[in-house]
């Protein structure tokens, strides 16, 4: 199990969760090996099928990094998204995967550090839990 | 409209799992505005099925279409072709749309991906509300266009009951009573003179479906 | 196959040469590519020179720069306004420095991820097609809707800088509640003679139409073409064509009646401040008798006191140097935060102005025609020193609450602009944007945002008439087409994006004028029932693309493909 690196598809709102990613790049925090990082304008374009097609087509997990609630850009951006992880959620639990592979952090622009610290604390946990079992093969 | 929602997707799964390759139709009408079996509808149901059955090494293939209306022929036999291809299908229109297939397809099994709810608007983004029971012989005019047979729980066609309470319904307290908004309203439109027609009893078994299947035929119109 | 340009960042001390080279070694190798050359600092204006040099050979379906964030380069390109001969959307960045070389352990690591990236990224650009730039015309006609001091002050504005203005208020006069006041704290005006003249001013300005008992009754369209219908005096209806609006509407005061504020010893602001200005001899009258000690008690209806603090403080000092009047200032907390508040209140407590800090609110009663306040003074430090007061006055001053105007709810609702949580209306931005709404053209100034005095009313004027005139002075304003786009065919009408779009910019207007189509392939026009983008109103969010249940919606610049490419997910 030691060998297995899991694979993440981060979002990030070119509000926030795109700069923390640059602000971490600039103070060289050191990221988990396999992540994507995916640039929307605004976590309200994250549609409900990229997180369940992330899962789908190989990803052991998915985090949203949007901005703080009450803090968006477009005003509802953001909690569009987080209901829209609701609908993922109860869609896993259905199908019986856990729903923490799923998960959205708030963060803002200067927020390297709570960028980086999710996407490891996300890889351990799901180091734990293991690989994605409804992943395609 | 129709409202419909969802059913679970372990339902589903279940009555799925002698099928490994199916066809799942959406519909681009009533479904699709109350969310429940448009395309994006479709497209998650689907990815949610493939990974359900991915994850205990079954795997299923998911074919996905969603015609404008599954409820007309014209429709449904579009999808001839497609559906020689699968085992079943799994259709998230309303009932009607779901025999609308059965009807033309008769040799392959179709289920249901949704429950249909009831005939009603949208209150608020996301929030529906049952309006109509179809009937077939409709009162509003007598009640001040509120209709007691979908809105009332007893189906009262006079009243309210001695239940109705700071207009509230005593049998689903968060519903506001219907005889209380018929009153309100006619009171409204000072027609309250209408309260004391008493409304006969409606003849379910004439108009209604009690006497069976219930059919319209418009002989202008046949050709 | 698509041909890709390739530029690498050179930047000093940025990415090492070594690893250029390594990435440089790998992107050679794979299909499609055009060219792959360094340059130096690309974010520079020299850079994108000769980066637009190699461009106009042609023959590149997508340029991928190599560097660092995206966001370093899209500046540079907006703030230089570089005319490339290339279309911007058919740039990409691979952004290996932040998020591939900076952010990995080993160098090893660090190239496996700049090279999914890099790969991540060409793909992308391969899927991405140009996107025009559009310009729409812009009439240099406003409306601004009320005719308070701030839409006074804006409509003067840009009258002055050549634009047509529109002015309606609802009421048959301009000056809104500034017409109560008598007196400004901070400058030495007579407050009606100062508003008689803009009043004036604005009547004989031929740059300014006014429309006074008149209403805005419905408003259609977008930035640039409002159809404003509104209905004058005697139930006319005139429709305007405005390119921007402006809204001035401002607040209500609601008065407290209940209980002891309903004693005829007992007023508000405004009725002393007409007082103030109608008493020409040495000594107040109130009721035929003479004011001797006049009470402010200031949190009693107002959560935020900002402007009853100012007024208490101008009027206390009127009344004590001009009426000998002994006056007392009763508050949890003296808000002095506006400008020059600190040197007035410093001047009253020096005139001999009472303040008592209190921390359980004062009792009122009647005291033999008089209104005694009964108050604990906590100014002391020690709990036992905090002596109980009694003030026996002729006169107890109360605030007024303020409340957003009646009409401001389904004015927002006219508008579709936001409301804030306190039912005024709200901002698109409270840190930037503070007098823009949420719409692309619809200003929001004054106190319908919040309990403002004047001062603070002229400086949203201002802010508002240099937003209007930035965006108005061009005559077009220009955009991309880098928005959101209803396929008709696939619209099933189910209202979800526009209930959801934050901006108000998709309308459904169903056998309207204005959702014409052209069906595709053929130069027919037809009406459709289907929501519509406007383009110009539209911020690109993605919000309705990720809500519509038809799929029917696409945004033009990031497409499902683009996002699956980044996904990693596209074969
Ligand atoms: C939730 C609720 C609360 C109520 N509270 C009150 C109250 O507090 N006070 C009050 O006075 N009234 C109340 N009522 C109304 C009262 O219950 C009814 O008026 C009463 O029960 C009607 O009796 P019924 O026998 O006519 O019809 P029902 O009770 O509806 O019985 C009809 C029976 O016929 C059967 N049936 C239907 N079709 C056929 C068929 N073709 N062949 C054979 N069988 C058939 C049905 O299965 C059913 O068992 C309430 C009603 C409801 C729904
Ligand atoms: S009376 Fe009958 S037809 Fe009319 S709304 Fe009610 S259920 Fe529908
Ligand atoms: S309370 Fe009103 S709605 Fe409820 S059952 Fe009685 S009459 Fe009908
Ligand atoms: S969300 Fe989609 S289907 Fe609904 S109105 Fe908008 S474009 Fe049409
Ligand atoms: S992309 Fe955003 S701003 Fe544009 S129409 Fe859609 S929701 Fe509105």
């Amino acid at each position: 199990m030691s060998s297995f690196d899991p694979k993440i598809i981060a979002f990030c709102c070119d509000q926030s969760g795109y700069p923390a990613a640059d602000m971490a790049g600039t103070l060289k925090l050191k990221l988990p090996r396999n992540i994507e990082i995916v640039r929307v304008p605004c976590a309200g374009r994250i549609e409900t099928i990229y997180l369940l097609k992330a899962l789908e087509k190989g990803a052991d997990g998915v985090l949203v990094f949007a901005c703080y609630e009450e803090n968006c850009q477009f005003l509802r951006g953001n909690l569009r998204a987080k209901a829209r992880l609701a609908y993922a959620h109860r869609m896993l639990e259905g199908i019986g995967l856990e729903k923490e592979r799923v998960e959205i952090c708030h963060l803002a622009t200067n927020s390297g550090v709570k960028f980086v610290e999710t996407l490891r604390r996300k890889s351990e946990q799901l180091k734990k839990m293991g690989p994605n079992p409804a992943k395609e093969s | 409209m129709i409202k419909a929602e969802q059913k679970p997707i372990d339902e589903i799964l279940k009555y799925l799992n002698p099928y490994n390759k199916i066809l799942l139709s959406g519909c681009g009408a009533c479904v699709t505005v109350c969310h429940a079996g448009g395309e994006k509808e479709v497209e998650l149901l689907a990815s949610g099925l493939r990974m359900a059955r991915q994850k205990i090494g079954k795997k299923i293939e998911v074919l996905e279409v969603t015609p404008a209306r599954q409820c007309e022929p014209e429709f449904a036999l579009e999808l001839s072709e497609t559906i020689e291809k699968v085992e079943a299908v799994l259709s998230i229109s309303c009932g009607v749309g779901v025999q609308t297939l059965v009807r033309h397809f008769p040799k392959i099994p179709i289920f249901p991906g949704v429950n249909t709810s009831f005939l009603g608007e949208t209150i608020t983004h996301g929030v529906w509300e049952e309006r109509c029971q179809a009937c077939g012989n409709c009162i509003l005019e007598k009640t001040g266009g509120i209709c007691p047979i979908s809105r009332c729980a007893k189906q009262l066609l006079n009243g309210p009951c001695g239940g109705s309470s700071k207009g509230k319904c005593e049998i689903k307290k968060e519903a506001d009573c219907a005889w209380q908004l018929i009153y309100d309203r006619l009171k409204t439109l000072n027609q309250l003179y209408k309260l004391e027609e008493i409304i006969p009893a409606k003849r379910w078994g004439v108009e209604s479906r009690d006497s069976g299947l219930r059919r319209i035929v418009r002989e202008d119109l046949k050709v | 196959m698509p041909q890709i340009g390739i530029f690498i960042d050179a930047l000093q001390g940025s990415i090492p040469a070594s690893f250029r080279e390594k990435i440089s070694d790998y992107v050679k190798k794979l299909p499609g590519i055009a060219f792959c050359i360094e340059e130096e600092n690309l974010a520079s204006s020299e850079a994108l020179n000769r980066m637009g040099k190699r461009l106009e050979a042609g023959g590149l379906d997508g340029v991928v720069i190599m560097g660092g964030s995206p966001k370093l380069y899209e500046a540079s390109f907006q703030k230089l306004r570089h005319p490339l001969p290339f279309n911007p959307y058919l740039f990409a960045v691979a952004n290996i420095r932040e998020q591939a070389l900076w952010m990995m352990v080993e160098e090893e690591a660090a190239l496996e991820r700049a090279k999914t990236i890099i790969s991540k990224t060409i793909r992308a650009v391969s899927n991405s097609k140009p996107i025009e730039t559009q310009s729409l015309p812009l009439k240099p006609e406003v409306l601004i809707l009320g005719g308070g001091v701030t839409g006074i002050s804006i409509a003067q504005e840009l009258a002055k800088s050549g634009l047509h203005i529109f002015l309606l208020e609802k009421g048959n006069h301009l000056g809104g509640k500034a017409l109560e006041l008598h007196k400004f704290y901070n400058r030495p005006l007579e407050v009606q003679k100062w508003m008689d003249e803009k009043i004036s001013e604005v009547k004989n300005n031929p740059q300014i139409t006014l429309f006074t008992h008149t209403e805005l009754k419905r408003l259609d369209g977008h930035l640039g073409r409002f159809q404003a219908k509104i209905q004058g005096p005697d139930r006319t209806e005139t429709v305007l064509s405005v390119s921007a609006i402006v809204v001035a509407t401002g607040y209500a005061a609601k008065r407290e009646t209940k209980g002891i504020y309903s004693h005829k010893r007992v007023t508000v602001f405004p009725e002393m401040e007409k007082l103030l200005s109608e008493t020409k001899g040495p000594s107040l009258l109130w009721d035929g008798k003479k004011v001797e000690m006049v009470t402010y008690f200031l949190d009693g209806v107002n959560e935020d006191i900002k402007v009853d603090s100012i007024n208490a403080v101008k009027q206390a000092l009127l009344l004590q140097e001009a009426f000998q009047c002994q006056v007392a200032i009763l508050c949890k907390d003296m808000k002095v935060a506006a400008d020059g508040m600190e040197r007035l209140y410093r001047k009253a407590r020096e005139k001999g102005v009472l303040f008592f800090k209190y921390e359980e609110p004062p009792k009122l009663s009647i005291v033999n025609g008089q209104i005694q306040v009964d108050v604990r003074d906590t100014a002391a430090i020690q709990k036992k020193e905090q002596w109980p007061v009694s003030i026996l006055s002729d006169l107890v001053v109360v605030g007024e609450a303020f409340v957003p105007a009646p009409e401001t709810e389904s004015l927002s609702g006219l508008l579709k602009i936001h409301l804030g949580n306190r039912g005024f209306l709200m901002e698109d931005n409270p840190q930037l944007l503070r007098v823009r709404s949420n719409r692309r053209g619809i200003f929001v100034a004054g106190a319908c945002r919040f309990p403002q005095e004047v001062s603070e009313s002229l400086i949203e004027a201002r802010a508002a008439a240099q937003e209007v005139m930035a965006l108005l002075s061009k005559g077009t304003y220009i955009y991309d087409l880098a928005v959101a786009e209803v396929d008709p065919k696939k619209c099933a009408v189910c209202y979800t994006c526009p209930r959801l779009c934050p901006h108000s910019a998709i309308t459904v207007e169903k056998y309207g004028e204005r959702n014409v189509y052209i069906i595709s392939g053929t130069s027919q026009e037809t009406k459709w029932g289907a929501a519509k983008v406007d383009p110009a109103s539209c911020y690109g969010c993605g919000i309705c693309v990720a809500e519509c249940p038809a799929k029917a919606i696409t945004l033009r610049h990031l497409t499902d493909e683009q996002i699956y490419a980044q996904m990693g997910l596209m074969e």
